[in-house]
């Protein structure tokens, strides 16, 4: 495996050494313009709001038409999103002069509320309130302090505040206040989701370039023949891993530098290793089965989407328990100092360790196929029916197909926001979703001579046990009881599948899908009624 | 009339390969997932959305207390537990000092969708909590007044941030997209050619100006059809953009200038690995540096987009701009690839 390492390290050598210094020097501009932008922050929203009259805020132009009319001390607005929200932010400005004029004037006096915010998590265990969380309680009022230390913090906090105001009258846009801890209640902010989101964004960024480079090799590799000549030499998995490895560990320490240069505690790795293998592995998986450069680009834009879609969403409602599917989740809460269990990290991580592992095996079996010119959804059904040739590998495979649907699926609730009234589309998409995962297996297996009746039970029995391993682990174990029923609706969905598969794969498909969505609407129409 | 058979050539590859219903793919994924953080803001911001927190209070506050009504404890570790437990939103503690300063202890969720409602909420009350202790002090106090048509209204803190997050961040942000997209298939389109030696078959019946210029005209109607995608799909939501025309104009001025980047790359690179990557890093660089300057097409096509004044001369300057760098970067090209392909050859 040694020798294919060196010779993807020894291919990159063909890079000249001219081609690294301008990749060098692109790369420390890219980092010095988005350090500049970020501190600069966003400047494009220059002049969109209108006046009547001149004001010190770039936001705003003196228009004849204005958004907002300031006449007589009044403030004359329209009816539309555009005015409105410009006199929201009109009230902002306003506020920031009223209070430079106050700290000149008043100085400190005029300040007679100042906060200091403590944040406590508050998720609760199902069964109430845990022993574990009293005791951080416990701990939150001993540092916190009971009231008589407060009052003590206050005298302390009081000098702080006072030089704080000393600082201010110097020059109020000092943004003094973030040291001494304590804010007016004009500064108390909520929480900001979207700034949350990019700066978990920027541990996976190096990734997503690695990532671009290694399946750009890949497929060219596959194109070139490369990958035939070296088969001859190594066992086919060494190959494949070998050619991984040295990006895999690039990646790897690129995302460490990103944690070093945000001061961040570097175990935080461990939520991303399974990630950075996913993606190497969801690579080398689309290189196989896509036909050109351009499909391969694509392919991995819409694989991207989908995972960056499973990774962040829950990252955003960390209020709720199934938010803990994502290993960036647990990542972010890491870093704000929470506790996360071994069984929050398995649960999180172990889905993405057995898709690579999964993809690998894929990938590998699909050596014979990588030059047909079959589109990607044949080339699945091919890889399917050389893997699925034995009833122990029906159930398996529907098994472990379960955490790729779980992906595809958060990607289809998302659409419910995009569209109104969308959620029949969904439960239409997670129900074709569904059905080809195990109508592709079941497919499969009756195409190398396996009764597909014993197929359909094994397919629905892996599945239902699959979907209900991550499902349970979220949700009270009350609703086992409720096993049966689904179990049923898995069999019939595959039963007319079977039937329906005469007249070919499509048409089998839209069939038990439709079952299924039917299944789902009722279900969830007498849940919500 | 040779670089249009090109264009179209190019442009069945993306059909066939059904690359482009990816593509319509990634758009929509922006706008929804953008949807559903406005969704989100517009629930939370709404006033209904944090009418309702309960506060509790630890320590003797009467003023307090009749502005926000809070639940009394008489020990923080109660106060917390129940914090904890969900029955109530947030902890404030402190006992009031109506002629000194107040400070004020507040304990919050930590996870963010729970601390905004409270948050919002207390940031109000503790302003006009600010207001009546400025007023026993004899401060003056700010007292604005809004009125539409007439008649006196209340605006909601934060209102602001579904308008700036649709025409501030979700329209640039797919201009930006599509600009990448057609730049990405422009790489690949041009790269193809020359790995896999059809350019020389391509070159012995056509000029390479012509084929150069062919693969800029699919990309460029690869953008057209995608701004016009992502235009209607904000109209079905309800989104509008003022001024399509002109809006559409300035994402292509956007487009020129990255496809412009894209071309000169990968005549360069003559290899789509190197080219993709040189690409990605500076359109990284260029992204950010039109979004961080106030001249730049993106913040023209915020104003249009909004309905806000621009000048037509900004319009017209980033247009002919836009059209001088693919000139300059098809010629490059063009000289670039002729040297090497003669080499070759």
């Amino acid at each position: 495996m040694l020798r294919i390492i060196l010779l993807e390290l020894k291919a990159k050598k063909g890079w000249s050494r001219r081609f690294l210094t301008l990749l060098l020097i692109l790369s420390v501009f890219a980092i010095i313009v988005s350090v500049h932008s970020v501190l600069n922050g966003i400047k494009i929203d220059r002049g969109i709001y209108s006046t009547n009259i001149k004001i010190d805020d770039p936001k705003f132009v003196k228009s004849e038409n204005p958004d907002i009319m300031i006449y007589k001390g009044r403030i004359i607005v329209k009816d539309n999103l555009k005015s409105l929200s410009a006199y929201d932010e009109f009230r902002n400005y306003i506020r920031r002069i009223y209070n430079e004029w106050l700290s000149e004037r008043y100085g400190s006096s005029a300040f007679p509320v100042l906060i200091r915010v403590i944040r406590i998590s508050t998720r609760v265990e199902f069964g109430g309130i845990t022993a574990g969380k009293l005791k951080e309680i416990a701990e939150i009022v001993k540092k916190g302090g009971s009231i008589s230390k407060e009052i003590k913090q206050e005298k302390r906090g009081r000098k702080e505040f006072y030089q704080l105001i000393k600082k201010k009258e110097r020059g109020f846009k000092e943004r003094t206040q973030a040291k001494s801890g304590f804010l007016t209640p004009d500064e108390l902010r909520p929480p900001s989701l979207l700034g949350k989101l990019i700066y978990a964004f920027s541990f996976v960024i190096p990734m997503y370039f690695v990532i671009q480079v290694y399946s750009s090799s890949a497929i060219e590799d596959k194109i070139k023949g490369r990958f035939e000549l070296l088969f001859v030499a190594e066992d086919e998995w060494k190959v494949i891993t070998g050619k991984m490895l040295p990006y895999i560990v690039l990646s790897v320490i690129l995302t460490i530098a990103i944690m070093i240069a945000l001061g961040k505690n570097l175990l935080g790795i461990v939520f991303l290793i399974p990630v950075i293998l996913f993606l190497m592995a969801l690579s080398t998986f689309t290189a196989m089965i896509s036909r050109s450069y351009r499909e391969m680009t694509f392919l991995t834009i819409i694989v991207s989407i989908f995972i960056t879609t499973y990774l962040f969403i829950p990252a955003i409602f960390t209020a709720i328990p199934m938010s803990r599917i994502s290993p960036i989740t647990l990542l972010l809460i890491f870093f704000e100092g929470g506790n996360i269990s071994i069984k929050e990290y398995l649960i999180s991580t172990l889905q993405f360790y057995l898709m690579s592992l999964t993809l690998i095996y894929l990938s590998l079996n699909s050596l014979e196929i990588m030059h047909s010119q079959a589109n990607p959804i044949e080339k699945i059904v091919e890889i399917s029916t050389n893997v699925v040739n034995r009833y122990p590998t029906v159930f398996l495979a529907s098994i472990l197909s379960i955490p790729f649907v779980f992906v595809i699926e958060f990607f289809t609730l998302s659409i419910i926001f995009a569209i109104k009234y969308a959620f029949a589309i969904v439960i239409l998409l997670i129900a074709v979703i569904e059905e080809f995962f195990k109508g592709l297996f079941i497919y499969s297996a009756f195409k190398n001579g396996l009764n597909p009746y014993v197929s359909v039970f094994l397919s629905a029995l892996g599945f239902l046990i699959g979907e209900k391993i991550i499902l349970f682990s979220f949700i009270p174990i009350k609703f086992l009881e409720l096993i049966p029923i689904p179990l049923i609706a898995h069999l019939i969905a595959s039963l007319i599948f079977v039937v329906a598969m005469r007249f070919g794969f499509g048409k089998a498909l839209l069939a038990s899908s439709a079952f299924h969505a039917l299944y789902d609407g009722v279900i969830l129409w007498s849940l919500l009624r | 009339m040779e670089s249009v058979k090109i264009a179209v050539k190019d442009l069945r590859s993306i059909r066939k390969e059904k690359t482009i219903l990816v593509i319509m793919l990634l758009l929509f994924f922006v706008a929804s997932f953008s949807s559903l953080i406005i969704i989100g803001l517009t629930f939370l911001y709404s006033p209904m959305g944090y009418a309702t927190a309960k506060i509790g209070l630890v320590g003797n506050a009467p003023i307090f207390s009749s502005l926000v009504h809070p639940i009394r404890y008489n020990s923080l570790e109660k106060a917390l537990e129940d914090f904890v437990n969900g029955k109530i939103d947030a902890v404030v503690v402190f006992n009031e000092n109506v002629t000194g300063t107040n400070f004020i202890t507040i304990y919050l969720p930590k996870e963010d969708i729970k601390a905004i409602r409270a948050t919002l909420y207390l940031r109000r009350k503790l302003m006009e909590y600010q207001d009546v202790l400025r007023r026993i002090k004899g401060i003056p106090t700010l007292n604005l007044k809004v009125y539409e048509d007439g008649k006196e209204i209340e605006v909601p803190e934060g209102f602001s941030l579904r308008f700036r997050f649709i025409y501030v961040m979700l329209i640039p942000l797919l201009a930006v997209t599509t600009a990448i997209i057609s730049s990405a298939f422009l790489i690949d389109s041009i790269c193809e050619e020359i790995e896999t030696g059809t350019l020389d078959v391509l070159l012995s019946i056509l000029d390479l100006k012509d084929v150069i210029a062919g693969k800029l005209l699919a990309s460029f109607i690869l953008s057209v059809f995608l701004t016009i995608f992502w235009m209607v799909m904000l109209a079905v939501n309800g989104i509008r953009i003022c001024n399509p025309a002109l809006a559409m104009i300035t994402v292509l001025s956007i487009c020129f200038i990255m496809t412009a980047i894209s071309l000169a790359i990968s005549a360069f690179m003559m290899d789509r690995e190197k080219s993709q990557l040189v690409f990605s890093i500076v359109a990284v660089s260029v992204i950010m540096l039109m979004f961080s300057t106030p001249i730049s097409p993106i913040g023209l096509l915020v104003r249009i987009s909004a309905g806000s004044s621009f000048s037509v001369i900004e319009l017209t300057v980033y247009l002919t701009a836009s059209l001088l760098a693919i000139l300059l970067s098809l010629l490059t090209a063009e000289k670039r690839l002729n040297k090497s392909i003669g080499l070759e050859i």
